[in-house]
């Protein structure tokens, strides 16, 4: 957990060195060009970080720099100078002895990036073979148990035989780290390695990548779309768009006085950095203008609306005891009880936003699930304006759901590809069976311009739409109900840092206007801060805390709760103005 | 967990090469004993043949088909045997004779040995007999019916000694018969007379098993009859006949299918074969030259119209079974679709056998003629009129649909009246309903005879209640005829009886006679001097081969 | 693990009951009157008739057929052939040589279907690929029997490279013919298949660690590209064996196995319920028993699968 890494070099020479690298794919609709003449210096022992959204080409150029593209990319100009050699031209004998030896990577996600039939133990020894770490077979295995330690596993010994899918997400990673650096490389690409993991591990994971990279003097470049991550970890931040550089410099500096307008707009969106600003309490809380994003200001302007409101009657949701059991099947013929919601309590008061916030396995999914009447409760009371869900018959059930709505997670799967907009916006008036034909076209016209959506967009079809713009559309249908609940679970999280912006501006905005009350669930502590008013903390099916976001982020009482604090990246950046 | 997993995996791949083990291993078994087998008892020069697993334990009077028939008649020594051409000739016996025709003196010759050392003598005959035509062995013995002749035979109760046989010393023995039949000893040469040794009767389904004979050849082990897959026989050193072996042993091969044997023989992996596909039966003359065999059998083809069938009793039915036997081309098809294997039919016998004749009275009418056979329907028309379809009944597992659809398609062109076939499934069911006599229909017959007699072909089917008298035809002039023919003691005078019992069966057309069969098959180069007998064998022990 | 085992075994059961009694109902339903048959054109007379008749149960009402056959089954007595033989004993000597040839095809199928669909896989698009579409295409539309006899024809008759027949020498040398015959109208699908999950597997994200690792690109195919496309291809090959072992009849036919196929065929023509009804049974079990070596089979091969 550092600051500022002073590179250690021994020499004013870059480990690598690129220069005007352009690469692109062969699609079906032609030849994309995703790099375009991309140039900046490694120094041996250096951490640089790559920050970009999606699309922005900077998983493309780390990927590229040892030619681990897909089959259909290429690299089309440009050189890679690495130990004086140009890699883009180097033979395929050459890039392999280069790979793993003198570069390792470290890839993003731990689900796939482990072959699953073969054991752990087994893949770490062939990146030691391969390399030449070890004569024989029994060195190999020694090296590799050595390598699992060194990554922080426990037990490393008898790990070495078990399989990918018995380790848990963090320890894969773990893995894929010992991996990438088990030949000693001079430079290890990390591609987003913690985007996957729970909050707390992505710290400790970091952490602990920090630690080896530094005891090495490897070279680290991180690629990351967290503003704060980058800034935190690494002492070069390049900033990436749609294939180019837009900036690049020391990450504080950079952090502090941004010079490109997109670099700018980055920081003004990132939710930890958002969230920083609030905890200092120097931003001046006001409404968004146009196209402008500043979540923190935008996030402290809705605040002051709501805590101006008048929250008096009943409470739009709440909760009592709450408690849910599932079966799980264990051996032939017996199965265990397993409580995922422990006895849970809340209320949600009108017009406010309530975040419920837990790592994975918490428990706060299926919370929201059972809100949502999509799983029956085990025992306890759901009420949704006094209403007790949880008693009521099909019929009644029809009726109660039109007073809340879901928004979903993943923008591609929430959609009907089946269906235009326009029909999947109808539907909710359709099955509860809204007025007439008319009516309901114009209650889907009303909506799609309350989240800022042309009116051209009803008749395309969801693979035609970004994932903002679908996002926007489940928001869209959630409210053309007119419901006064809407639960929103993880609706930002697989967004974009500027999207997930505007997203959330977009609902801070609805809430004011609308009157709606917000069940928020996420993982991530830092657009809590941004969105919610109230937070609830979850932690394996009980709350483990519980009060007003500003209670919470300044005087956290539990100690789970401050783990999940500190770990925010950016957490202990100091910001500019 | 994960060690349970590794040792399953190595289980599920060690029992499924366990299995192809145990495969491999019975394999192992059969290949040595074929190995074995074929090098036979002395030397190498073993005929190969074709052939189909017997139906029923190799006992001679069980056999009733030509799977097991083959081996049988390879096995055993008759009486008498029947050459090339079905004349008889005798054998075990050194004479058969008779005053009346119906006791018979049988003398045999002395010398002859079954192959477990035991003597051919008249009690191994007159045991056999007795015991096949025995009720209480019916289940086995499926041939009984041969013995019905023999006096003191009973279809009601099970008769272990017949009357009728009497044995007078170690060689010599009487067979008295309970009518006069002049044509009887010529039936001596079939299977159902062998002689059989004394350890049968100790245990007859031991020797079903591993029969010991007194033939030409021999099943020297057990083990060499491979179940559904091939039977090898060695010469038996102990055969006293004049039939001179030319070769060292016979082995049978029970195809699947005749497309596998005739692929054989063109590889010349099999050495004489007595049947050729329908695929190749346009290309085999060519494909084997003068190798092909293409000759008459005692094969005779028809079909039956029931007496009790609407419209064909009486002068109606006369006039229409004329009709419909000269509507029909056999010429054309023959040559069309037999592509030559089969002889249009001139009587109701066939050319093979002695005192076959082709110009008989009444033969006309197997002549193809179509204008007076509409002009013989439509008098028969004006007695009744016809309506409804003239249909021939069939099996369609016997590939006989094509020449059923020729024939009923000639009736129909030139009668002007709708013929089809009518298609049984298999031939279970076929038979099923002839016997049962539910078929309501004209139905296809054949008849493979037994021995080369003309009655053989005339009275078990159209003698009043006959056995085979599927039809229920029934004629006292034809009855008398035949009951003449067979109390002649002149072969001659006998024949002429029968001859013109056929010309009573041309006038009523009990059946539609159709053709002779031909045998067809070939041999391949590896042998030498193949002739078919009488009854569409080869004649095994005269092949020769390098 | 065994549990699994177990309940998949008691599952087979009541499909091995209902499965004989369907077989023998059918059996039983076919017309003609299996007795008649055996004596061809003649007609026997009633007394051997009845004894014939009583001797193989066929006088009585099919339940009783039924339960009596069933009684013999489960005391191990499998009944006789119309001819006399022991069931169990024909079967003892059919079985192996299908469930040799079976396994022989199959071996080879699978060997096919890997290799080239691997290398179709590798080298999606190219000469190599559309090669061997074309070529599978053929062997798949092509009907086995003409497959058969061309084989037939040409390796065995005209060239004289194999025996056209197999009669009673079952060995492996002797079978190969036949067993290459099947496997070539077998292997398309499974090849497909193969290079199919080949394609995509190698766009895999553990296939790019692999890279990543600096594996040269002949160690991650086999290892990790092969590895992982092997299970679709197992199944696939392993539903081809059930459908094998329950006999390639007409192959069978054409070069003479004296396997199972041919005798059930034989005894299905005669009518004799008991063979017919035995034979299936043993097969039923075998298809049973196969798949759940395969399933087994899957444990091994992908440890993620567990059979609690």
């Amino acid at each position: 957990m550092t600051q500022e890494t002073t590179p250690v070099t021994d020499s004013a020479e870059p480990l690598v060195s690129i220069k005007d690298l352009e690469i692109g794919f062969q699609t079906g609709n032609g030849f994309v060009q995703a790099v375009k003449g991309v140039s900046f210096d490694i120094f041996p022992g250096e951490t640089v970080a790559i920050v970009g959204e999606s699309g922005s080409g900077k998983s493309t150029t780390a990927t590229g720099i040892i030619d681990l593209l897909p089959s259909n990319g290429r690299i089309t100009g440009g050189q890679v100078m690495f130990g004086g050699k140009d890699l883009t031209k180097a033979s395929k004998q050459e890039i392999v002895r280069v790979r793993g030896r003198e570069i390792g990577y470290v890839p993003q996600d731990p689900m796939s990036n482990l072959n699953p039939v073969w054991s752990v133990g087994f893949q770490v020894r062939e990146a030691v073979l391969a390399n030449n770490m070890a004569k024989n077979k029994k060195d190999a295995d020694r090296r590799a148990i050595e390598v699992l330690q060194e990554a922080g596993l426990a037990d490393a010994e008898r790990r070495m035989k078990q399989f990918p899918h018995q380790f848990s997400g963090g320890m894969r990673q773990r893995v894929l780290i010992g991996i990438g650096l088990a030949a000693d490389p001079k430079l290890l690409i990390a591609d987003e390695p913690t985007s996957a993991l729970d909050v707390t591990v992505q710290r400790v994971i970091l952490d602990h990548l920090e630690s080896l990279t530094r005891e090495k003097n490897t070279a680290l470049l991180l690629i990351t779309h967290d503003l704060g991550l980058a800034a935190e970890r690494a002492s070069k931040v390049i900033v990436m768009y749609q294939g180019k550089i837009v900036e690049a410099g020391p990450s504080l500096e950079l952090l502090q006085n941004p010079q490109h307008p997109y670099t700018k707009r980055l920081i003004a969106a990132a939710p930890s950095l958002a969230s920083q600003r609030l905890k200092s309490s120097r931003v001046v809380a006001e409404a968004p203008q146009g196209d402008e994003i500043d979540l923190a200001a935008a996030s402290a302007h809705r605040h002051e609306v709501v805590e101006q409101a008048d929250h008096a009657g009943t409470p739009a949701i709440e909760v009592k005891d709450l408690t849910k059991v599932f079966s799980i099947r264990r051996g032939s013929f017996r199965s265990e009880p397993f409580t995922a919601v422990d006895k849970v309590n809340f209320q949600v008061p009108r017009g406010t936003t309530m975040a419920l916030v837990g790592e994975s396995g918490s428990g706060k999914s299926t919370v929201a699930k059972m809100v949502l009447g999509l799983e029956t409760a085990t025992e306890g009371e759901i009420l949704i304006g006094g209403k007790d869900a949880t008693a009521l018959n099909r019929e009644e059930m029809l009726a109660h759901r039109r007073r809340m709505q879901p928004v979903f997670q993943d923008p591609y799967g929430s959609l009907d590809p089946m269906r235009s907009i326009g029909s999947i916006i109808q539907e909710p008036l359709d099955v509860h069976k809204i007025g007439g034909r008319k009516e309901r076209e114009n209650r889907v016209n009303e909506v799609i311009d309350e989240v800022a959506l042309p009116r051209t967009v009803l008749s395309r079809y969801p693979n035609e739409l970004s994932g903002g713009q679908r996002q926007r559309i489940a928001i869209a249908r959630a409210l053309a109900l007119k419901p006064d609940v809407v639960i929103l679970d993880e609706a930002v999280s697989a967004l974009d840092v500027l999207v997930q912006a505007q997203i959330l501006q977009l609902l801070a905005d609805l809430q004011e206007e609308l009157g709606l009350t917000y069940l928020f669930i996420t993982h991530d502590l830092a657009v809590v801060r941004v969105v919610a008013d109230d937070v609830a903390v979850m932690e394996r099916g009980k709350i483990v805390e519980h009060g007003k976001v500003e209670d919470i982020f300044t005087n956290a009482q539990t100690e789970y709760t401050q783990k999940l604090l500190d770990a925010i990246p950016g957490a202990n950046i100091p910001l500019g103005a | 967990m994960k060690i349970s997993k590794s040792v399953l995996g190595a289980a599920a791949v060690a029992s499924a090469s366990a299995l192809v083990l145990v495969g491999c291993s019975s394999n192992g078994a059969e290949t040595d004993s074929s190995a074995a087998a074929d090098g036979g008892s002395t030397g190498d020069a073993i005929i190969k043949t074709n052939g189909s697993e017997p139906q029923n334990p190799l006992i001679p009077v069980a056999t009733n088909e030509t799977g097991g028939g083959k081996i049988i008649d390879a096995l055993f020594a008759g009486l008498v045997y029947y050459d090339a051409t079905g004349a008889a000739h005798n054998e075990v016996a050194e004479s058969i004779e008779t005053e009346d025709s119906q006791t018979f003196t049988v003398k045999l010759k002395d010398g002859w040995t079954f192959t477990d050392g035991t003597p051919v003598q008249a009690h191994n005959f007159v045991d056999a007999w007795n015991w096949g035509a025995d009720l209480a062995n019916s289940e086995t013995a499926l041939n009984s019916y041969f013995f019905e002749q023999i006096d003191g035979f009973s279809w009601d109760e099970s008769v272990p000694e017949m009357s009728g046989l009497e044995v007078i010393d170690d060689l010599t023995f009487t067979i008295t018969l309970a009518a006069p039949n002049a044509e009887f000893p010529l039936s001596l040469g079939y299977s159902a007379f062998y002689p059989l040794p004394d350890s049968f009767f100790e245990d007859p389904d031991a020797f079903g098993a591993a029969p010991v004979g007194n033939g030409i050849y021999t099943l020297a082990d057990a083990a060499d009859w491979q179940h559904d897959v091939q039977i090898d026989l060695s010469i038996n050193d102990s055969y006293a006949g004049e039939r001179e072996v030319q070769n060292d042993g016979l082995s049978i091969i029970f195809y699947a299918s005749q497309d596998a044997a005739y692929a054989d023989l063109l590889a010349n992996n099999v050495d004489v074969i007595d049947g050729i596909p329908d695929s190749a039966m346009a290309s085999y003359e060519s494909d084997l030259g003068d190798r092909a065999v293409n000759q008459p059998a005692a094969i005779f083809q028809s079909f039956t119209i029931p007496q009790e069938l609407e419209h064909f009793s009486g002068e109606e039915g006369k006039l229409r079974r004329a009709a419909i036997s000269m509507a029909i081309n056999r010429e054309e098809i023959t040559d069309v679709i037999f592509q030559g294997t089969r002889t249009p039919a001139s009587d109701f016998t066939s050319p093979v056998i002695d005192g076959w004749s082709d110009s008989l009275a009444g033969a006309e009418v197997l002549e193809y003629n179509p204008e007076e056979a509409a002009k013989l329907w439509a008098e028969a028309d004006e007695i009744s009129p016809w309506e409804g379809t003239f249909e021939i009944g069939y099996n369609s597992d016997g590939g006989h649909q094509t020449w059923v659809e020729a024939v009923t398609n000639s009736i129909k062109n030139t009668l002007g009246i709708d013929a089809t076939g009518n298609a049984y499934a298999t031939f279970a069911d076929f038979r099923t309903d002839i016997t049962n006599r539910t078929i309501g229909t004209a139905f296809r017959t054949g008849w493979q005879a037994d021995y080369p007699s003309l009655e053989n072909f005339l009275g078990p089917i159209y003698y009043t209640g006959a056995g085979s008298n599927d039809g229920d035809y029934s004629s006292e002039a034809f009855d008398t005829l035949i009951d003449e023919g067979r109390t002649s003691l002149d072969p001659a005078e006998a024949a002429a009886k029968f001859q013109e019992a056929q010309e009573v069966l041309f006038e009523d057309l009990p059946a539609i006679p159709l053709w002779y069969s031909n045998v067809t098959g070939g041999y391949a180069e590896t042998v030498d001097n193949v002739q078919f007998d009488w009854h569409s064998v080869p004649l095994f022990y005269e092949i020769t081969k390098q | 693990m065994l549990m699994y085992v177990v309940r998949r075994l008691l599952q087979a059961v009541p499909v091995v009951i209902g499965t004989t009694f369907l077989i023998y109902f059918m059996v039983f339903a076919m017309p003609g009157d299996p007795i008649l048959a055996m004596f061809g054109d003649k007609t026997p007379n009633q007394a051997t008739y009845d004894a014939l008749a009583a001797q193989y149960h066929l006088d009585q009402p099919f339940l009783v057929q039924y339960g009596l056959y069933m009684k013999d089954l489960f005391s191990g007595n499998l009944g006789t052939t119309f001819s006399g033989q022991s069931v169990g004993e024909v079967l003892a000597r059919t079985f192996p040589v299908t469930l040799k040839l079976a396994a022989m095809a199959i071996a080879l199928e699978f060997s096919l279907a890997v290799i080239l669909g691997l290398f179709a896989g590798l080298r999606k698009g190219k000469l190599f690929d559309n090669v061997t579409l074309v070529i599978g295409l053929v062997m798949l539309s092509v009907p086995i029997f003409v497959l058969g006899f061309l084989a037939q024809y040409f390796v065995a008759i005209k060239w004289g490279w194999a025996s056209p027949t197999v009669g009673s020498d079952t060995s492996i040398a002797n079978m190969w013919l036949p067993a290459v015959v099947l496997a070539l109208s077998l292997f398309t699908t499974s090849m497909r298949l193969m290079r199919g999950t080949v394609i995509d597997t190698r766009s895999r994200d553990f296939v790019r660690t692999a890279y990543a690792k600096g594996l040269p690109g002949r160690r991650v195919i086999p290892v990790h590209v092969l590895r992982n496309s092997l299970i679709p291809v197992v199944t696939n090959s392993a539903a081809n064996f059930g459908v094998l072992m329950v006999g390639a009849t007409v192959t069978e036919g054409i070069f003479n196995v004296p396997g199972v196929g041919n005798t059930l065929y034989q005894a299905i023509i005669r009518g004799e319920g008991p063979t017919v009804v035995s034979f299936v049974t043993v097969m039923v079990l075998a298809y049973v028993v196969i798949n759940i070596l395969v399933d087994l089979l899957y444990a091994v091969l992908d440890p993620r699968i567990r059979y609690a």
